[in-house]
């Protein structure tokens, strides 16, 4: 009787949960349902000549970036898991993932400028440059600048998504066992990994990697500082038009964010129907792959990645208080602290992207846990895609969906608005970051407590919560990373009420002044890290002291 | 073919586990080594197979068929394992997983060892199931097929029966016993239940 | 002393009136009782001022004037930063096409040309207010008619002029010793140095203005710029221009295939010496820049002999403000001789004043000492006034039409 209560108990916790959630997105996704409902915006899309090329720019780029970060990613594993090197990568991964996307590529940019510091540092002696060359190192028209900056920012994420799942209390001792077995059945450590452990990987990896190429096909800042301009992408494109004065021309890019939606949904599907491939069965001939002499330290390729990272951050540090700064100078001729300056002055903003990022990634990471607790398999499966959807729409499609939602319920331009707008955008990601280590929990646990009359309560707060601590606070580390970086949503349902440290760093952005433009994406990125080092202190388990020594005459 | 094992000093953390031992296993005998948890048995086993963990210490010598092998690779050794799971690949069906350990070949003759080895396991129609649906037994049986093999040159068993209930142990031994000994393979044998001991004259207590 | 035209009678009466109504104003400043009472309604309340927030300097500028405000009358002044001004007059139009009409949430916008059209045609605006306000009186409307004409559109008192810009070229006089003077000069200097000049990509206003600058020096004839917009004179005006252009842009940056997004952008590459010239519309901006150690002091500025395309921007209140007492208290600030001398101090802002220096007092005069500084415009040109506001969006799309790929 008290259990069959409990469960109806819990059952309607879940609907509760379900209702918070899924209304909010359901509006959401018919808002945008509707922008793009207009025939006639539809066919005004289509007949843009620019359309095919920046289409194809974006279809290109996307696709490029995610299976190269895919194989990337897949290849480090193969070259450092299981062993030391492993450890040493994960522990460097989360500096890693708190810079935004925007300030690594404006960052990035910077480097590869015809003007920038990688020629600078080469010119005049190796070069014989005076003036910066009319190269197209950076927004070419190819997307490769694009392809580099979003692939130096996917594998870090997908390394970490890797490490979740590698890292559950049911699947790191067993794969580690297992690829131990068949390196005694003769078989080199890389074709143990990719026979062994990946094809059993690769499948739970599939929500982040769909991530990646929803961001990938459908991201606008990147492409803007870093992407192609003539064309653009067509996210892009459709940011321009979603922006312009002229209504028609804001239908045409609702009708052109439906379009980038569809080209997502066309390369998942394709993606999911070649997901076999990527598997990567047992080679029937049974070779066993050469053993190579053992490495030291970190794997290369991993040390090239760090290695970008610092140059990429010194570049935005070493703009951000330079002055006078004429090619082919390596340092600025003048240092200016002004940005700084302006930087220390905007507090107001810093306190309310604080405020903003903690109440979200609070509300994400309870609401989470309840529902991975209370949510019976089934109903986790079918409404747990739907809880993906803001990954998965285009942001300028996402974004206008909420808008609508907003203002049907008149959040618009006040504060629970924009908590719900950042919430939303902050779920997915933290349930990424919590589902595996939740899988992973031994049930047993539960069943133990209860043996021993504890109450369900007293057994989470006590036994499962501190076993799974660290996820819990990457989890809302990650929820304050997103909530920081949103800058869409902000100025829609914030209606220009509320200024974030990202929204002042796009507006100042326009401004093209490289010292503020800097000084504020190393803002955009301190924050989040402090958020990373905090979790990271907060999930560190416990440390044992070492007993008293035993009594004289105890020899157990 | 024999395995000779000397172990000076296996510790871990300066703690000492293992002091001392001098195991010599000819071919086609068994040799048990007994010892309450703890005690360094399944660490004496991974150092022997090459996959003791960087934390321990180990000096000594470990000889088969008279050639020193604990400066090997773990692929170099040829020594095969049995853990206490099976540890049957999930994602690969009964025959991918013995295939996997069939040395490098033409695939025709690979096919053929793995028909060979399903037919003296009595797992025929097994060829394609998922690992998952086997019986406990079956899966053990597919297990040992599986070093099988891959043609090692000795094999170490760690705790192998414990997760099977007693009348299935009682066969499992006698299947093992019987195909190891038929193969000339000498074998280490990892236990912490009397029952399990192969053969009296050959038993190390730790 | 020049000889000046005879005055018609009604000229007469017109500037009796004006000079009346200067003194009066200038005696009754803040003294009359509607005036008294709007200061009084707007204590305490809250002005969301809509302004580009792209320049560090003018937000430091803004943030100074809340100072003043919340000061003397005790009314908040919020600074909501646009990246472009159409985003607050897109809100403005939302909330008119869902029924708004009180409590709407843009109270006071940094406005001008066709953003400004667009608004006034669509009923967008609060007004008129602008030529009541008391400081209005300083307004120099004679010396400067973009005041009360916005891109050829009549104001009438639905904006307030803010401050005036003038199209304006600036470049490194160590790398640029000889000067191009006109946009043909321009074009000679491309093809003498390929690659290293270039334009805002239009609709950016800045490159609009320029394809504005060359169709006003490639026309003799530019009486159809200044009527509405008609497809014929339209062709006929701008032909010459789409020539120019097809001669100009292979000798552009990255081959005219490109543009850089706004003038800041290409402000940016000027300093880094990607690209030789830059341009803007604030002819203190290279001033502003030195004086903040962001340019070399041998940077100098300089506008076409000929000419140069000259503009006001403005402010306006939206039909719906929430407080357009409190808007209306805050522009007259802006208006007021100490607000626009600061605003028109090279080392704050540099952005000249609409006022009219001798309709001032002289210590108010004073305020206005204006030394020159390094970078500053040596020799101001003739101000050509803007085309017809209704020229812009077609010259925008033809431009697209046939250099947006």
């Amino acid at each position: 009787m008290v259990a069959t209560v409990r469960a109806i108990g819990t059952r309607a916790l879940a609907l509760l949960l379900a209702g918070m959630v899924g209304l909010p997105l359901a509006w959401g996704a018919v808002s945008a349902l509707a922008a793009g409902g207009d025939l006639h915006a539809w066919r005004d899309v289509f007949t843009q000549p620019v359309l095919f090329k920046s289409a194809l720019l974006s279809l290109t780029t996307g696709l490029a970036a995610t299976l190269l970060s895919l194989s990337g990613t897949a290849w480090l594993l193969s070259h450092s898991f299981p062993g030391p090197h492993w450890e040493r990568v994960v522990a460097r991964l989360s500096p890693l993932l708190a810079v935004p996307h925007a300030a690594f590529a404006i960052g990035l940019a910077f480097l590869l400028a015809p003007s920038g510091w990688i020629l600078r540092a080469l010119s005049p002696w190796a070069t014989g440059f005076a003036d910066p060359p009319p190269w197209l190192s950076t927004q070419d028209p190819w997307g490769l600048g694009l392809v580099v900056a979003l692939v130096a920012k996917e594998v870090p994420f997908l390394l970490w998504t890797a490490a979740t799942q590698l890292q559950r209390s049911d699947t790191s001792v067993l794969w580690t066992r297992e690829l131990q077995l068949a390196a005694s059945l003769g078989y080199a450590p890389q074709r143990a990994w990719w026979q062994v452990v990946w094809p059993q990987l690769w499948p739970r990896l599939w929500a982040p990697v769909l991530a990646v190429l929803a961001y990938s096909l459908t991201v606008v800042d990147v492409a803007l500082v870093i992407g192609p301009a003539s064309p653009p992408t067509l996210s892009v494109l459709a940011w321009e038009w979603l922006l312009d004065a002229n209504a028609e021309v804001n239908a045409r890019g609702s009708a052109a964010a439906w379009l980038l939606a569809l080209l997502v949904a066309v390369c998942a599907g394709t993606l999911w129907l070649v997901r076999g491939i990527i598997r990567t069965g047992a080679d029937s001939q049974g070779r066993r792959g050469r053993l190579k002499p053992g490495r030291s330290g970190l794997p290369m390729a991993f040390a090239i990645v760090l290695a970008l990272y610092a140059a990429v951050l010194l570049a935005l540090a070493v703009g951000s208080v330079a002055g006078v700064w004429p090619f082919p100078d390596l340092w600025p001729h003048t240092l200016s602290w002004q940005a700084w300056q302006s930087v220390g002055a905007s507090s107001g903003t810093l306190l309310t992207t604080f405020a903003l990022g903690l109440a979200a990634a609070m509300s994400a990471l309870l609401w989470s846990v309840a529902w991975l607790e209370c949510a019976p398999p089934r109903w986790d499966a079918r409404l747990g895609q739907m809880l993906y959807l803001p990954l998965l729409l285009p942001s300028v499609l996402w974004v206008i969906g909420v808008h609508g939602l907003s203002l049907a319920w008149g959040w618009d331009g006040l504060p629970r608005g924009l908590w719900l707008a950042h919430s939303l955008a902050a779920l997915p990601y933290v349930l990424i970051a919590l589902r595996p280590a939740y899988s992973g929990f031994d049930s047993r646990y539960s069943h133990l407590a209860a043996s021993l009359g504890r109450h369900r309560l007293a057994f989470l707060w006590r036994v499962k919560w501190p076993l799974l601590k660290a996820s819990l606070a990457s989890g809302a580390a990650v929820g304050f990373a997103v909530s920081v970086a949103q800058y869409l949503p902000t100025l829609f349902v914030g209606a220009g009420r509320f200024a974030t440290v990202t929204t002042e760093a796009v507006t100042l952005a326009s401004g093209s002044q490289r010292s503020l433009t800097a000084a504020y994406a190393w803002l955009q990125w301190l924050l989040p890290v402090a958020a990373f080092g905090l979790a990271a202190w907060l999930g560190k388990p416990r440390r044992f002291h070492p007993g008293k020594p035993a009594l004289a005459g105890d020899k157990s | 073919m024999s395995l000779a094992l000397r172990v000076d000093r296996l510790a871990l953390d300066g703690r000492i586990l293992i002091s001392r031992l001098d195991i010599l296993v000819p071919a086609g005998s068994i040799h048990t080594v007994m010892g309450a948890s703890g005690s360094g048995k399944s660490s004496l086993l991974a150092a022997v197979c090459g996959t003791l963990d960087a934390a321990f210490d180990f000096e000594g010598e470990i000889q088969l068929h008279g050639r020193r092998i604990d400066q090997l690779a773990i692929q170099a050794r040829h020594v095969g394992i049995l853990f206490q799971d099976d540890l049957l690949f999930a994602h690969m069906s009964v025959k991918e997983n013995l295939l996997f350990a069939v040395p490098a070949g033409p695939a025709a003759a690979r096919d053929a060892a793995v028909t060979q080895a399903l037919a003296d396991a009595q797992l025929q129609g097994m060829a394609d199931a998922d690992p998952s649906t086997l019986s406990g037994g079956q899966r053990a049986r597919v297990a040992l097929m599986r070093a099988l093999l891959a043609q090692p040159r000795a094999l170490l068993l760690d705790e192998p029966f414990s997760r099977l209930d007693s009348g299935l142990r009682e066969r499992m031994r006698t299947f093992v016993f019987s195909t190891l000994q038929r193969r000339k393979m000498p074998a280490l044998l990892v236990t912490h239940d009397a029952q399990d001991i192969a053969d009296s004259q050959r038993l190390t207590r730790l | 002393m020049q000889a000046t035209p005879p005055l018609s009678r009604r000229q007469w009466l017109g500037h009796a009136i004006a000079l009346a109504g200067a003194s009066g104003a200038s005696l009754a400043q803040n003294q009359t009782p509607a005036w008294a009472a709007l200061e009084a309604k707007a204590r305490g309340q809250t002005v969301f001022f809509n302004a580009w927030g792209g320049s560090d300097r003018i937000n430091a500028y803004l943030q100074w004037a809340a100072g003043r405000m919340q000061e003397r009358h005790g009314l908040s002044i919020e600074h909501v930063k646009l990246t472009d001004t159409v985003e607050a007059v897109k809100r403005v139009r939302n909330e008119k096409q869902a029924g708004k009409i009180h409590s709407g949430s843009v109270d006071a916008i940094w406005i001008n040309g066709e953003n400004f059209l667009s608004m006034k045609r669509e009923e967008l605006l609060f007004g008129p207010f602008a030529e009541k306000l008391p400081n209005f009186a300083f307004v120099d409307v004679q010396g400067k008619p973009t005041t009360r004409l916005d891109f050829s559109e009549p104001v009438a008192g639905m904006e307030a002029p803010w401050g005036m810009a003038q199209f304006t070229w600036f470049a490194d006089s160590k790398r640029v010793p000889e000067l191009p003077r006109s946009m043909a000069a321009l074009a000679e200097f491309a093809k003498a140095h390929p690659g290293r000049l270039s334009y805002p990509r239009p609709p950016n206003f800045h490159g609009t203005t320029f394809l504005k600058q060359a169709l006003v020096e490639l026309n003799a004839d530019r009486s159809a710029l200044y009527r509405p917009f008609a497809t014929e004179p339209f062709a006929r005006t701008t032909e010459p221009l789409w020539t120019w252009l097809d001669a100009l842009h292979p000798s552009l940056w990255r081959k005219g295939r490109q543009f850089p997004q706004n003038a800041a952008a290409i402000r940016q590459m000027m300093a880094d010496g990607e690209l030789l010239i830059a341009l803007t519309f604030n002819p203190n901006e290279a001033a502003n820049e030195i004086a903040a150690n962001r340019l070399p002091a041998s940077v100098v500025s300089w506008q076409n002999s000929a000419g140069s395309i000259a503009n006001t921007h403005f402010l306006a209140i939206p039909y719906n403000a929430t407080a357009p007492e409190a808007a209306q208290v805050f522009i007259n600030f802006l208006l007021s001789p100490e607000a626009q001398a600061r605003k028109a101090d090279s080392t704050v802002w540099g952005d000249p004043t609409v006022l009219a220096l001798d309709k001032l007092s002289a210590s108010e005069r004073a305020r206005f000492n204006a030394s020159p500084l390094p970078g500053m415009v040596a020799q101001s040109a003739p101000a050509i006034p803007e085309p017809h506001g209704s020229w812009v969006d077609p010259l925008e799309r033809e431009w697209l039409r046939r250099y947006g790929q």
